[in-house]
């Protein structure tokens, strides 16, 4: 790893706050908020507001503390991505011992937030969550073997299982349903933008799907768990946590995401400029935000009118 | 920098440039920033906890049972 030279003058660092924010990886840590956030809003029982927003927070600082570890070990190979030359470690904004230290503070910190001030079952999770990111994925899968980001995404799909917790103090089926729609989704999201990023993850010797397996193999994965997806994106109403209406919008929402894997299944990669992957990949970041705030409204719903959307239709 | 009857030795300590001065102060303005919302965090979570129990609590009961 190279170190630029303004990193440091006279061994003094120049590293700025700014910096070590965008070793939170702040773009994560948005999507990992709004789906802690649904989750908490969509479990059953109240929460003091002030409590809650403690809670949101130190999820999210969890994360960002997990996203710190991460960029702490992997700054080498970020440094031949082309996506991560500018974040802090490669670019020499921070070393990589800041970087580490900072993401350690920041994990015991957030850890005992949320387990002193909320409870211990979504504290111990997200401790379990920067582990599962920090370790297990970025240490051991992500260099080991192709199915890195299926496990992986298992650390993004806690949060709004975190979030349920901190209301309920247990985990429950409906947390875990909440952890199986992000926890399918991820593989067709990441191998979608794997596909049109190969060579990059070539050049970083990271075993990615499409470049272990090959771009058949990946697409008809992806559609597999599409075809899983779908239906598990109306589960909430199944399950009686969320109303009809979600179940609709959540199964249409489903089936569209399966049309957009279809089409990248169907065309497989004769069209060179591969629109058919980067329209999924920006979809499937819709999907989530649509599927999650929707049930987030569905919640508030409930909440405020103890019903939930269309829900006169089941008595119909 | 060296110690030596409450004094800094010339030449010893380091000039700070502009750059490592602002970057300096800035990391110092977030690290207190940090700690003082760390503070109120706690110090108005556990008033929350608390709840109305904490007018609750009599310094001398009266209860004559």
């Amino acid at each position: 790893m190279s170190m630029s030279n303004d990193t440091f003058d006279n061994d003094i660092s120049l590293a700025e706050p700014s910096h070590y924010f965008a070793l939170m990886k702040p773009r994560v840590m948005r999507l990992v908020v709004f789906t802690a956030v649904a989750g908490l809003l969509a479990a059953p029982g109240s929460m003091n507001p002030f409590l809650a927003v403690i809670a949101v927070l130190a999820i999210a600082v969890g994360a960002g503390a997990s996203g710190a570890l991460n960029m702490w070990y992997d700054a080498d190979i970020d440094a031949v991505m082309s996506r991560t030359t500018s974040r802090p470690v490669p670019a020499g904004h921070v070393t990589g011992n800041q970087s580490l230290n900072f993401g350690i503070v920041m994990s015991v910190l957030s850890v005992l937030t949320l387990g002193l001030l909320v409870n211990w079952v979504a504290g111990g999770l997200l401790a379990f969550t920067i582990f599962f990111y920090a370790v297990i994925y970025t240490m051991w899968l992500k260099r080991s073997t192709p199915q890195n980001i299926v496990i992986g995404g298992a650390a993004g799909a806690f949060p709004p299982m975190i979030g349920w917790a901190c209301v309920t103090g247990s985990i429950g089926i409906e947390g875990i349903v909440l952890f199986a729609i992000i926890f399918i989704w991820t593989p067709p999201h990441f191998w979608a933008l794997a596909l049109w990023k190969m060579r990059d993850y070539d050049d970083a010797h990271v075993p990615m799907m499409p470049n272990v397996a090959g771009e058949k193999s990946t697409r008809n994965q992806m559609l597999a768990y599409s075809v899983v997806l779908a239906p598990m994106s109306a589960a909430p109403y199944f399950l009686g946590f969320a109303g009809p209406l979600f179940g609709i919008v959540g199964g249409i929402l489903g089936f569209v995401f399966l049309w957009f894997t279809f089409k990248v299944w169907h065309v497989a990669g004769r069209d060179e400029k591969l629109i058919a992957e980067k329209k999924l990949f920006g979809f499937s970041i819709a999907y989530l935000f649509a599927i999650f705030g929707f049930l987030m409204v569905d919640a508030i719903v409930f909440r405020i009118t103890g019903a939930y959307m269309l829900s006169s239709w089941t008595v119909i | 920098m060296e110690l030596g009857e409450g004094k800094i030795v010339e030449g010893e300590s380091v000039e700070l440039n502009d750059k490592q001065r602002r970057a300096r102060r800035l990391r110092n303005i977030a690290i207190a920033l940090c700690l003082f919302a760390l503070v109120a965090v706690f110090y108005t979570a556990t008033i929350v906890k608390f709840g109305p129990r904490l007018m609750d609590r009599p310094i001398i009961s009266l209860d004559t049972k």
